[in-house]
């Protein structure tokens, strides 16, 4: 080596560079992260745990924003969460972004959420839901709360290359119709771009 | 090989790469900046710490703080950051809401987002909370790990 000293130097500069730092062999590196944390992996390919989060909190932002939900004449209002189609290349259960949505609009107690009613009299929770039907044989009261809302909407993907870039496009779209008058009333949009070369560990 | 590293060149250099990485690499902390009261229920409200500081001095500072209710009871915030700089920065930043006592309200804003701010640009971020118990919060900024 003619510059051992430039060498030794560069060796220096990249230990002590800020890196991220990979694991070499067989190095124990395994670690916890919290919900919504920027050290999670970044992939291209694929919607992950944070980009369900920001997702459903920008969604609930502009639901609320636009005051939708007040509009019903009694509140609470019953809102039914309808189907969500997945209409990107991978696989996932889409309650990953609606339970946190329904999650924050509980909180808000602008609207309970229906789980015995659903499409072909089929509600989420089928225990409750076929209890309620005993009950209801049996001649017992009981309440039958009318959904006022309906929430449905689908995820596209699109991708784009340039050279080695690759840029993917996620589109989270959602409707709010009011069901008396079978109109829209809210139209939400959040689209998640991811642009690079390959994934990375944070951002 | 020891004459190399007993060199005075050398011991420089090890000295200006150990400088480099603490002066880069260890300071990419956490800026957070709130209400000063809780109750402040005025259009602009006053923020306490609005200054940067470190690595964030002279680069980032607070335009602006608006706030309102939205859904009837529900507040809305809007915080405006500008670049002070002619180069662009590339921000990761987060919400988070408290309610009267302080305590941290668990809901989808617990999520860091990217913000990317070209020179001498200011940026509104926004956010509404999902329970009327939020009455403050705590905007997070820190420099992205990939400028």
């Amino acid at each position: 080596m003619k510059h051992p000293l430039i060498l030794s130097f560069l060796i220096t500069f990249i230990i002590t560079s800020c890196g991220e730092r990979r694991p070499v062999g067989r190095a124990a590196d395994a670690r916890y992260l919290e919900d919504g944390s920027n050290k999670g992996l970044v992939n291209l390919e694929k919607i992950n745990a944070q980009d369900f989060t920001r997702a459903a909190n920008q969604l609930i932002g502009d639901l609320l924003s636009s005051n939708a939900l007040t509009q019903a004449p009694t509140q609470p209002a019953i809102l039914h969460v309808g189907e969500l189609r997945n209409d990107t290349q991978t696989y996932f259960d889409t309650d990953l972004l609606l339970q946190g949505m329904k999650r924050d609009l509980i909180a808000t107690n602008r609207v309970r959420i229906s789980t015995t009613a659903g499409p072909g009299g089929k509600g989420a929770d089928s225990y409750a839901q076929e209890v309620r039907g005993d009950l209801d044989s049996k001649g017992k009261k009981i309440n039958r709360p009318r959904p006022y809302f309906s929430l449905s909407g689908k995820i596209i993907e699109e991708t784009s290359r340039v050279d080695k870039v690759t840029q993917k496009d996620f589109y989270f779209l959602l409707t709010l119709t009011e069901i008396n008058s079978g109109t829209g009333i809210w139209f939400g949009r959040e689209l998640i771009t991811k642009q690079g070369s390959r994934g990375a560990i944070g951002f | 090989m020891k004459n190399l590293l007993l060199s005075r060149p050398f011991k420089v250099l090890i000295f200006l790469s150990i400088a480099f990485f603490f002066s880069n690499c260890a300071k990419n902390k956490v800026h957070s900046t709130s209400k000063e009261n809780p109750d402040d229920q005025s259009l602009e409200p006053v923020m306490k710490r609005v200054k940067f500081q470190g690595d964030l001095r002279d680069v980032l500072i607070v335009a602006g703080v608006k706030q309102s209710k939205v859904n009837e009871d529900l507040l809305k915030v809007e915080v405006r950051l500008q670049n002070l700089k002619e180069r662009e920065i590339n921000l990761s930043y987060k919400i988070e809401w408290l309610d009267q006592d302080g305590m941290m309200i668990s809901d989808s804003s617990l999520v860091w987002f990217p913000l990317l701010i070209k020179g001498g640009e200011s940026v509104a971020v926004q956010t509404v909370s999902t329970t009327t118990k939020a009455k403050n919060f705590h905007l997070k900024v820190q420099r992205a790990k990939n400028p």
